[in-house]
């Protein structure tokens, strides 16, 4: 398409893109039943040239479809938006269970440490304090 | 110890209420199905092929750079809405299954190291795991389900769109272009007719059937995958109309039922 054409899709409605597309593919199709029908009465030149053209009306036929499923897609942006909240809502419930969760591996490292300080033990306490910093995230 | 039988008794009230209100398995699985089928990525993918392959039937010069760009444009805004829908069944599978959630192991953690530490008698300690367990799990479970039922409800118009224009994409667009091939290849068939060639003809009818065989496979294809989009809307909608108890036993049926029609779907897009 040369840069003096509009760009497809705006402006436009997806039930335009499409019968824009299907007339390009009309269009197509009779170039080449013609180009088949008067094979013989037409010169090298012509027949390379109708067929270019068959091939370029087609081309246009299947630009205008992928700009149909665009603007099909992008009626579907609002409830996008939509999901995308209800997906970042239940991610966050989720995220408050893994707290909790983390909640009690914490008291469960302090406790062991608790224990290797009770007991006088230099290395566990050394151990036992790294671990509760992994688990406090430090 | 005194306070074993109390807990006992804790233990076995909260596996009585647990035992009666979760189970929402159906609901999972049913979620998870959408969630593989919704993710399906053959048919985008030929959003990009198909321009590629009618092209050649017409010359060997490639699809131009703006047609090509069109139409990765229309994969990529198919497959993000893909994407999204995917995720959002992902979500609502976890929400559904109550062993994505368990206190258990880290629970059996703490109470080790407070025997450990002397702060509790090991028989309690075990006891004492197994209720906290279960009373999370019981609070837990019910903010899930609460969770579970208030983004049903809210999302399914929303749900009902995302499907409804993927299936268009599908039918019209993709249909589009399938049929676009198809005129190509008659093209091809038109060409190959006016050949002086036996040999050529010969082989023209052999390309002819093989893309036949192939143009309805995709076809149908487009057409199963369509279905299979307005079969997990119809999914979310029944839950969406059966807010008030998922674990229904005629709900769970039907949801089974749903979940095997996907399965059949899932497998007739299988390569």
């Amino acid at each position: 398409m040369s840069e003096a054409e509009p760009t497809p899709g705006r402006n436009l409605t997806k039930e335009e893109a499409r019968e824009i597309s299907r007339a390009f593919a009309r269009a197509s199709e009779q170039v080449s039943i013609y180009l088949s029908e008067h094979h013989d009465s037409l010169t090298k030149p012509q027949r390379r040239d109708l067929a270019a053209l068959e091939a370029k009306l087609m081309a246009r036929a299947g630009n205008f479809s992928a700009v149909f499923i665009q603007l099909a897609m992008a009626e579907a942006d609002q409830s996008i938006a939509v999901l995308t909240g209800a997906i970042d809502e239940g991610e966050k419930f989720l995220k408050k269970v893994a707290t909790v969760n983390r909640a009690i591996t914490v008291l469960t490292a302090a406790l062991t440490l608790a224990t290797a300080i009770a007991a006088k033990d230099p290395k566990e306490i050394l151990k036992q304090g790294k671990v509760l910093k992994k688990q406090l995230g430090m | 110890m005194k306070s074993k039988p109390i807990l006992l008794i804790l233990l076995l009230a909260a596996a009585a209420f647990l035992s009666g209100c979760v189970n929402l398995a159906a609901v999972r699985d049913v979620a998870k199905q959408a969630e593989t089928l919704t993710a399906h990525n053959g048919i985008p993918k030929d959003f990009v092929d198909s321009p590629v392959r009618r092209q050649s039937l017409y010359s060997a010069e490639p699809v131009s750079a703006d047609d090509m760009s069109a139409a990765k444009a229309s994969r990529e805004s198919f497959e993000k809405k893909q994407a999204v829908l995917a995720k959002y069944f992902a979500m609502l599978a976890t929400l559904a299954d109550k062993d994505a959630i368990s206190y258990q192991k880290n629970l059996d953690g703490l109470v080790a190291s407070a025997s450990a530490a002397g702060a509790l008698d090991k028989a309690d300690g075990e006891v004492f795991a197994s209720v906290a367990n279960i009373l999370l799990r019981t609070f837990t479970d019910g903010a899930r389900h609460r969770h579970l039922r208030s983004i049903v409800e809210r999302c399914d118009p929303a749900v009902k769109n995302v499907t409804v224009s993927m299936a268009v994409a599908l039918r019209d667009g993709y249909g589009d272009l399938l049929s676009q091939e198809v005129a190509a290849h008659a093209s091809f068939d038109r060409a190959m007719k006016t050949a002086d060639s036996t040999a050529l003809q010969r082989l023209a009818g052999y390309v002819t059937r093989e893309l036949k065989a192939q143009e309805e496979k995709r076809s149908q294809a487009a057409e199963t995958y369509a279905a299979a989009l307005e079969k997990i809307a119809a999914v979310h909608h029944t839950l969406a109309t059966n807010l008030t108890d998922f674990t229904r036993k005629e709900l769970v049926a039907q949801l089974r039922e749903y979940e095997d029609d996907l399965k059949t779907l899932k497998a007739k897009l299988a390569p």
